[in-house]
Parts: C-alpha cells; structure tokens; sequence
C-alpha cells in the first residue's frame, strides 16, 4: 500500500545560499498514514517551516521528491489538486488574513475554489460558527486579538475542507486560555480523520501527537513515539529542547519511590498518579523575608482608550492600580488583550493615561507635560517581537541609534558592551545586515538596543514569545544578572511558569484592571484569581496543591518551581 | 489626550464601517462610478464656488451614508503639511498675468491675486478629495470594490485584459494600508522608546515632515516582507489569477442603481461647469 503522504530523500537548497552552507533539508525521507498526528519540533533554524512548506507545494524540491495522495508535488498539474487538499496555518495570524471582513477573508479561499455565490454564504457562516465568530462576522479583521486571528485563519482553512492541516507555531502568539482552545480543537479535527502536521516549541504540546520527528540541521535526527522521544532526556537536550515538565517532575518521583507508569505524558495522568502522604510530619509554615523597598512604579486608577473618538475606539485600561518596588523583578500577566502592553507602555511615556495618576521614579507622568526624553533616560523598553522593528541596516547602527540620539560618549564601547551582555560578538556581528540574522540572533539585537542606554527600569513585553527552549532559559539567566547588577525588571507574560522561576512579585491583569498583586508565592495561592483572568496554573503549582490536599505536608507558595518541590519532597521521603 | 502614535485612528484607510443605509444598499458599482465621476468633476472645476458646490455633494455623501466625518478631518489635518508645502511651490512657480497688480514681495516672488486664489484652489481642491476619498473607503468594504471592479472589468477579459490580476492587487493594496498605518506605529513608538524625536508641541509642519521621513525605508522594507509572507500564505489557500474564480457578493443592478449614477453625473457637470453656466 502506498503511504498517504509520502517523502523522499528531500533535499532543499534556495539559489541564495552561499556553497559554504548545507542544504536547508538535507536527505529527509519519511512517510505520513492517513489521520496520524504529527509533531515537528527542533531549534530556530532547524528547518521546520521549510519542511512543511514542501508538503503542500508552496516549496518544490531541489532533490528527491514529495507525494501526497500518490500526487507529486514538483508536477504543476497537481498544483490546484494540491492546495485543496492541504490547508496551511501560519504562526504570526495578522500575516494570513486577505481581506477586510471576517466574511470576506474566509470567502478569499473558496473564490479561489471558483464556489458559487450561495453555496460559499453557506459554507462561510457554518465555519466562522465553527471557531465562535459568526456574530462578529462583518466587523474589520485587522481589528481583532491575535487568538480571534488565529481562529479566522483557521475557519478559512477548514472552510476549503482539506485533508491534511499544516500548523506553523500556531500558538506561540496566544495565551494559555486561547492556546488550550485551540489545541483541542485541532485534537477535534485529528479525530474527524484528518491529517494533522503539527511544529511547536512546547514540548507539552507535542507530547498529543502519533509520531514526534525531531529536527536539527535540515536532518531527521528521530521519529518515533512521543512516549518513547521524551523519555530520552539526552537526546532532548542535544537537539536544543527540554522534556516536557510532567515528564521530568514523572522522573523525579519515581525517585522517591512513587508508583508513577512509564506511559505518563500529560498533566492530567501524572495528576491521577500521585499518592496520597502516610507520614505524620505536620507542614511548617516559614515566614517570608518582606523586604520592603522604595516604590519606583505608582499607577492610580490609570484609564486608557485606543482610537477614542472613532467608531472604533477600544478601551485597554479601565482603572489599573499597582505598584512596583525598586530593583526587584516583577512579573505582568494576564491573557491576550488584558492590556499589559498598553500598561507598559503608559510605564515609558509612550502613551500617557486619559485618567489617573502615574508616577516613574520622580516624573510625574499623568502631566502631558513631562517631556518623553526624560522618562526613556529612566526607562527602556522592548517591545513584543521586537524585530519587526528594525529600521536600521546594520547590527551596529541599529544598537547605536539610542545613544546616538542622546549624544553619549564611546559609542563604540557601549555598543560592544550592550552586544556582550546577549552574547554577539561585537566585531563579528556590528556591520552584518538585519535581514540576514537568524530569528534568535535578531532578537539578541534587539535586546541589545535597548540594553546599551543602560537605563534603571526595564520593561519587557512578551519577551520569551517565539524561542525555543535552549533561547528562552538564557534569556531568563540575562534577566537574574540584569537584576543583580540593580535593574528594576517588569516582565509582561502569559507563561506563569517563567514567573514562577524568577520573579519577586506578580500582578495579574484582566480586562484593563489589575486584579490581584503581591509577593510571587503568595499570588500562586490565588488559584481562582488565576483561573478566572484565562492564565494556566503552572504544572508544579498543580501538583503542589494536589499533593497539599493529599495530606503531604508541604507548603503550596513555598513550592511553585519543580526544583522547590522536588527538594522538599526529598525532605519528607528522607 | 489621544496617543500621537496612532497613526491608523487619524486616517481612515482601508476602514470600512458596516452599515445598512440607503447608500450602503446600493450596487457596489453604482457607488463606485458615482464617486469617480464626482471625483472627476471636483478635478475639472475652475472655480472655488465649484469646489464648494462640490464639498456640499460629498457631504451629501456622508449624510446618505451616515458616516462620522472625524476620520476624514484627521485626515485633512495629518496631509495639511504636505498640502502646505505644494502650495507654497504653487506660489514660488506661479507666473502670473502681464498688468497684474502686484499684491506684495517675499524674498524676490511676487504675490498677485491670482497667485493666491490658486494657492488657495489647490488647498481646498485637496481638502475636498480627501473627504471624497475617505467617504468612498468608509462606506464600501475592499471586496466590494473588488467585486465592482472585477464585474465592470469583466467584459474586457475577451481581448486578454488581465481581470484577476488587477482586482486582486486593489484588494490586496487596500488591505495593506492599515497594516502600512500598524508597521509606521510600531516603528515610530521603537524610535521614541529609544529616544527618538517623536514629541510634537505645537503646529510645526517642518518637524513634521523631518519625523516622518526616516520612517519611509523601513515601512516599505517591512512592507514588502510582509506581503511576502501574505503571498505565501494565499498561495497554500489556492490562489491563482490565471484560473476561474467566483466572487462572494453577486452583484445586482437595479434601477435606483441607475438613478445613483445620474444623479452623481449631472452633479459632477454642475461642479465641472460650475462659473461657466452660471
């Protein structure tokens, strides 16, 4: 029987490349059944999206071949046979929608099916229904939240009923909330038997597939069972990735001597796994140290609207209060649209509150007054995909544009200092063009451009978004030595496991409002505040709780990151 | 206090507003000829009580249609600098009649009468197309205008005019432009974290102007990465202009439609003609 989706010793090699490089895919062969789900994962730059781009045509092979449903693709005579059957879903959702109106972009695909006219009406309400935006189905699409973006371009690829779904990264721009939705709903899909190619950073999401392939250089390095893949930490770990936590928090308690199977891989089995405590320790409750410490950051009742005055004006703030004290790391979290970008950018000057009171440090900065250049003297901040913001040509010019506006002195130290601190060496890296870095390595520059004004608070929006593991735990290391060295550090996330690790307090928003504030641990402790702003508990924090409620006597907010819980749990089993 | 970093709230690009007025139920077509006839007569006038003739049409436009006019202000008030800026050329390389009067001097040009009512032409000629302009893309979704287009075009698609093509471009620039307006805002807002000159006390078209240049390269660079990504990504929803497609609005002519575009022609004469008739 031949394979459903069939790979052929496929070679990939733009005309671009410079002879010194290897070929982007380098010799991949694989075969696809038909309903499996499969996960790709691998580093930036492993050649994940230039894969799955071959399975639906849009990238032809320079060598060997790809067959989906006996039809290769390298035969333009299959080309319109091709995209019908394969629909492709992009990471970044604001670059996949065509037209104006949510009705109109989920038509563009079946115009292109040469549809008539009433049976597309049909088809466009059924699939807008599909993924809940049918009664926003006439409003502007470039208007909407990246997770409702994300859903359209969904709707308009299920509405060509393909057979096989591409996914690029489609969740690395939701929160936790969104992000579960839609994986469930993919699950859905896989069940209807249709064929899912699946690439992630997160390994917990991968561990829901038939067949894992990892990919490191443009080469298979193994594809095999999720159970089997994520049982082998060493390879996880050369390839630049990390074990999914329940696999790694699964492993840690078979060391204690808990009866936890092999197969566990999610969160649910390892919850239905855990024992409850026979000993007869009762839990001690240390105090915290509360180092109080100056407020550098006051916000009262701040109230922002974007686009007032128009017919589509959007209010972000709505009465935030909290308050940040000085050289601490502070972690801002919430869902998509909760308003932490617009919050951090009241922080810089950038947007001034329409109501409240703001105070930075000594500036008032509910006066409209206050000049902008003295608030970014103070405060810097790095904007969500900040990459997209180049407006240089060079590495070196576009880390020396900030000093340059101030007219600062040795540029050149400062700027090699700044590359130094994300590790980019400065000679090697200062006259390369932007466009023609990695993913990772133009983020390390932009980080870099606004670390070279050395400036006392620093914000940081999103900033993990899009990395893959090995990225992500470095920059998490920049930000403890930022710290160190005196920065006051906000940090805007949906990831809560990433707070947990290293910051000293957590506010939570939810619909322009901080709803819940305080010392890291303590906020842990809130789980209905969590829940009810749409963020995920991190795992450990789960499993704390659940082992609490089983009898072990372990405090929950001294047990929020897996090393916390492990040590402790080693204490009672001893 | 509105954020000076809004670029997309203070033009009204590619915003079409959803409505159910009597102009807004009329054929796509009938809406757009009647705004390109209007358009052409507001271009012919001669006369400032032409264009003032012809702002009263466009308003009509806004009433029919029940759109706000704050967008299209905005409008007028972002462009106002560049307006500014050809109208002082318009001065500087004006030649003026033989025996006129000279009003005044500045630096050697010599300022008549004529000089500045056409100074003053090409200001609120400018002033009367953006609203035009604004009141067109307020009132009718980029896929109309594709959908018009593409049915007007239609017949010319036997001598081997390339239809698909071009209406898919208009859609797809129409589409850009608020992303164009995102991309400029995102920029300007990473300039100013960095200390970059985004800070405007007062009226200064000058420093205006000096601002927004810089931002020129970058937005076309990010422009085109992005419509690349956007080719790719309508390219894997099987879009190809040399094969048939259907449209989402089957358009349908009525007899109203007619009368739209009759009563928009003669007024586009008036405009036109406007001092020559009267």
């Amino acid at each position: 029987m031949t394979p459903y989706i069939e790979i052929k010793d496929l070679h990939y090699r733009p005309d671009t490349l410079p002879p010194e490089k290897s070929d982007i895919l380098d010799g991949i062969s694989f075969n696809i059944d038909e309903g499996q789900f499969i996960a790709i994962i691998g580093e930036n730059g492993s050649g994940k999206t230039t894969l799955i781009k071959h399975i639906n045509g849009l990238l032809l092979p320079t060598q060997g071949y790809v067959k989906v449903e006996g039809l290769d693709t390298r035969n333009q005579q299959n080309k319109r046979k091709l995209r019908s059957l394969v629909g492709m879903v992009f990471q970044n959702p604001a670059d996949q929608i065509v037209a104006s109106t949510l009705e109109e972009d989920v038509a563009f695909g079946l115009e292109n099916l040469n549809m008539p006219t009433s049976e597309m009406r049909k088809s466009v309400s059924e699939h807008l229904r599909m993924v809940g935006l049918l009664q926003a189905a006439n409003r502007p699409a470039h208007l909407l939240s990246g997770g409702e973006m994300q859903k359209l371009a969904l709707a308009g690829v299920l509405a060509r009923e393909p057979k096989v779904i591409l996914f690029d990264e489609p969740t690395s721009m939701l929160d936790p909330a969104t992000r579960l939705a839609l994986l469930q709903q993919i699950r859905d899909l896989r069940k209807r038997g249709l064929t899912i190619i699946y690439i992630t950073h997160h390994m917990e999401e991968a561990v829901f597939a038939d067949q894992v392939i990892i990919l490191r250089g443009g080469k298979i390095v193994e594809k095999d069972k999720p159970e089997k893949i994520f049982k082998n930490t060493a390879l996880l770990y050369e390839n630049g990735l990390e074990i999914p936590e329940t696999v790694f928090l699964a492993n840690h308690f078979r060391t204690l001597g808990w009866k936890i199977p092999e197969s566990v891989l999610t969160p649910d089995d390892l919850i239905a796994h855990l024992p409850l405590y026979k000993g007869t320790q009762a839990a001690e409750n240390k105090k915290h140290l509360n180092n109080i410490t100056r407020k550098i950051i006051e916000a009262k009742d701040l109230h922002y609207t974007y686009l007032e005055d128009t017919p589509f004006s959007k209010s972000a703030l709505q009465g935030a209060t909290v308050n940040f004290s000085n050289q601490q790391i502070h972690g801002l979290a919430g869902t998509n649209g909760s308003g932490k970008s617009t919050l951090l950018q009241h922080f810089n000057g950038i947007l001034r509150p329409i109501k409240g009171e703001l105070r930075v440090d000594d500036l008032q900065l509910h006066n409209p007054e206050t000049p902008l250049i003295n608030v970014i003297k103070k405060v810097g901040l790095v904007f969500q995909n900040p990459e997209t913001q180049f407006f240089e040509v060079f590495v070196g010019d576009e880390i020396a544009y900030g000093p340059k506006q101030f007219k600062m002195d040795a540029l050149r130290e400062r700027v090699g200092a700044a590359m130094a601190m994300v590790g980019l060496d400065f000679e090697g890296y200062k006259d390369r063009r932007l466009e023609t870095l990695s993913g990772g390595e133009k983020r390390k520059v932009a980080l870099a451009s606004t670390l070279v004004l050395d400036q006392k608070i620093l914000l940081f929006d999103e900033p993990t978004a899009g990395m893959d593991p090995r990225s992500r735990e470095d920059l998490l290391k920049l930000f403890i030595s930022l710290n160190n060295s005196g920065k006051t550090i906000i940090i805007a996330t949906h990831r809560l496991e990433e707070l947990a690790q290293i910051s000293h307090s957590l506010s939570i928003m939810q619909a322009g409002k901080i709803i819940t504030s305080g010392e890291t641990q303590t906020i842990f402790a809130e789980k209905e505040k969590i829940n009810e702003s749409g963020l995920l508990e991190p795992l450990t924090v789960q499993i704390t709780r659940i082992l609490c409620e089983n009898g072990w006597p372990i405090i929950l907010h001294h047990n929020i990151t897996s090393d916390q819980l492990i040590s402790a749990l080693e204490v009672q089993t001893a | 206090m509105s954020s000076r970093y809004e670029f997309m709230g203070k033009t009204s690009m590619g915003q079409f507003i959803p409505g159910e007025t009597w102009f807004h139920a009329r054929d796509a077509r009938a809406r757009l000829i009647s705004v390109l006839v209007l358009f052409i007569g507001v271009l012919l006038t001669r006369l400032p009580l032409g264009l003032a003739f012809g702002l009263i049409c466009v308003l009509g436009i806004y009433w029919l249609a029940n759109l706000p006019l704050a967008p299209s202000l905005e409008g007028i008030r972002r462009s106002l600098p560049f307006i500014l800026i050809l109208a002082v050329l318009q001065i500087i390389f004006y030649t003026p009649g033989l025996n006129e009067p000279i009003l005044f001097t500045i630096i050697g040009i010599e300022v008549t009468i004529s000089v500045l009512v056409s100074a003053f032409m090409l200001v609120f000629r400018f002033v009367v197309l953006i609203f035009l302009i604004n009141a067109l893309i307020l009132s009718i979704s980029t896929a109309q205008i594709t959908a018009a287009l593409f049915h007007l075009l239609k017949p010319f698609e036997r001598f081997g005019f390339p239809v698909n093509d071009l209406t898919m471009v208009i859609q797809i620039t129409l589409r850009y432009l608020p992303l164009i307006a995102q991309i400029a805002e995102k920029i300007a807002k990473a300039q100013a974290s960095r200390g970059g000159d985004w800070e405007q006390k007062g009226f200064n078209p000058i420093r205006q102007a000096k601002r927004v240049l810089p931002l020129i390269v970058p937005i076309i660079i990010n422009s085109l990465k992005r419509a690349e990504t956007m080719a790719t990504a309508m390219e894997s929803r099987g879009f190809n202009a040399s094969e048939k497609r259907s449209s989402y609005y089957s358009l349908q002519f009525k007899f109203v439609d007619g009368l739209l575009i009759i009563g928009s022609t003669l007024l586009s004469t008036a405009i036109a003609l406007y001092g020559r008739l009267f």
